[in-house]
């Protein structure tokens, strides 16, 4: 049939297209490092080597990143689009080892986030990388969530403070930049965070996401995000089926943020609620 | 704190083959020590990404903040990968899901094929070089006219080219489903490429 042999041509076509421009790639690429380079990375104790090795406390007050030269760093700058120096590998593996001990060997985004802290196979190199790279964060591995109620904390909508270099103070993620580009970078981390909290709660893991929550605020205590971590918390306290601690900062919320382009997502969370 | 970074080169050349590829690497699999390589992953996999991207909607000008959000996702989740499954329908779940977001922010609502007319490619691959911008804006507008779940559907089963059970599996949705939905989804598709010509034909 004519028009089957058209669809299947455009499909074909379709298939093969190529990719956009190199600026275009290497732009991202950079985004995506930056973006690594100061999401706070947990240390739960699963991310430890395996042998004993006691955890160091952690710091007062966070070290600034320790200055490292990535491997991939000339390649980068092969690119033209790096500047600097990127601290990307050490993150990226610090997840991964702590990730693969929970994998269940099924299909994609459904890690839990906040893994128990039973972990004996996670290569040390790895984590050592890990644990030089970041500033040095220890979240108990947060099964648990204590009930977080906090208190709204009435941030500018998300669009707003991200057009306007505000002057929420970044906590410990970006406290060895400055300004604008702090600021920003900072935004990238609140977003990373907040999309494994979706990505958690997508994967049915409320714990997960609660735990993502509390990193959240923990690291941000006046995040520009914080709305939208309300919202998610509300989502996730219902999915976890504590009904009347969602239905209570749900109404905090509504309160809050009357306006909110988020409250349809929090109405549903609400009606789910057996 | 001591620390000994350990150079990855070596490891990462069979990790990649074994990312890429999908074949199981016996000796040592990439999933048990964490070691998949993600910047090889981010060049081997950015097309696929953005592409996978644009066809579940997002639009030209934020291909490369969902791409970002993707990949960091990717990276959040790499310890997950199974070495042993193939990498394309992992990834597309973390496109599917970015996508997914992204089209639940009201903001993107109105006007998800305003630039459909503006893909930005670097140029048509070889092969699509007989086909014009136009007739590639075609699949985009008549992927538009689908139904999410059917597109996403359609552009794991038609254009990723992965099998329907496989598909159902990845989207959690039973096989039967996933064949009639597929069903409905290619009739759509089909209809929408036929109005879709018509009316270019009537604009002539």
């Amino acid at each position: 049939m004519k028009k089957d042999a058209k669809v299947a041509a455009l499909l074909r076509v379709e298939r093969v297209r190529s990719g956009p421009d190199g600026a275009a790639r290497a732009r991202v690429l950079a985004k995506v490092q930056k973006t690594l380079a100061i999401v706070p990375i947990p240390l739960s104790p699963a991310h430890l080597p395996a042998a004993p090795v006691p955890v160091a406390p952690p710091p007062a007050a966070p070290l600034p990143p320790v200055p490292m030269v990535h491997p991939l760093g000339a390649w980068v700058s092969g690119l033209g689009s790096a500047g600097k120096a990127v601290v990307l590998v050490a993150s990226l593996a610090a997840v991964g080892a702590g990730a693969v001990v929970t994998r269940g060997g099924t299909s994609p985004p459904t890690a839990p986030r906040a893994e128990p802290p039973v972990v004996t196979t996670a290569a040390p190199q790895l984590t050592r990388r890990g644990l030089a790279a970041r500033p040095l964060e220890v979240t108990p591995a947060p099964e648990r969530p204590p009930v977080p109620m906090s208190p709204p904390r009435a941030p500018a909508p998300p669009a707003a403070s991200r057009a306007s270099p505000s002057s929420e103070a970044p906590s410990t993620a970006s406290s060895a930049t400055g300004g604008a580009a702090a600021h920003t970078e900072t935004l990238a981390a609140e977003r990373a965070l907040l999309d494994g909290v979706r990505g958690s709660l997508r994967a049915r893991d409320p714990a997960g996401a609660l735990a993502g929550l509390d990193r959240y605020a923990a690291t941000f205590p006046s995040g520009a995000l914080a709305e939208e971590a309300e919202a998610l918390r509300v989502e996730s306290l219902a999915a976890a089926g504590r009904g009347d601690d969602a239905r209570s900062l749900g109404a905090r919320f509504r309160s809050a943020h009357p306006s909110s382009l988020l409250q349809p997502a929090v109405d549903d969370a609400l009606r789910s609620i057996p | 704190v001591t620390v000994s970074f350990r150079q990855t080169q070596a490891g990462a050349v069979g990790h990649a083959a074994a990312v890429d590829r999908s074949s199981p690497v016996p000796s040592s699999p990439a999933g048990v020590d964490g070691e998949v390589d993600f910047t090889e992953l981010f060049q081997d996999h950015f097309d696929y990404v953005w592409h996978t991207l644009r066809r579940l909607g997002v639009r030209e000008r934020d291909l490369e903040d969902s791409t970002h959000d993707v990949f960091i996702s990717v990276h959040r989740h790499l310890g997950d990968f199974d070495p042993e499954r193939p990498v394309r329908p992992w990834l597309f779940a973390f496109a599917l899901r970015t996508a997914a977001d992204y089209r639940r922010l009201a903001r993107h609502r109105v006007d998800l094929v305003e630039d459909v007319g503006m893909l930005a490619d670097a140029g048509p691959a070889p092969e699509a070089q007989a086909i014009s911008r136009q007739e590639l804006d075609l699949v985009a507008r008549a992927l538009d006219a689908l139904d999410f779940d059917r597109r996403t559907l359609f552009v794991l089963h038609e254009i990723d080219g992965v099998s329907v059970p496989a598909a159902a599996e990845l989207l959690r949705i039973p096989v039967n489903t996933a064949y009639s939905r597929l069903r409905l989804a290619r009739a759509d598709f089909s209809a929408a490429v036929r109005r879709l010509e018509a009316r270019k034909r009537g604009a002539r």
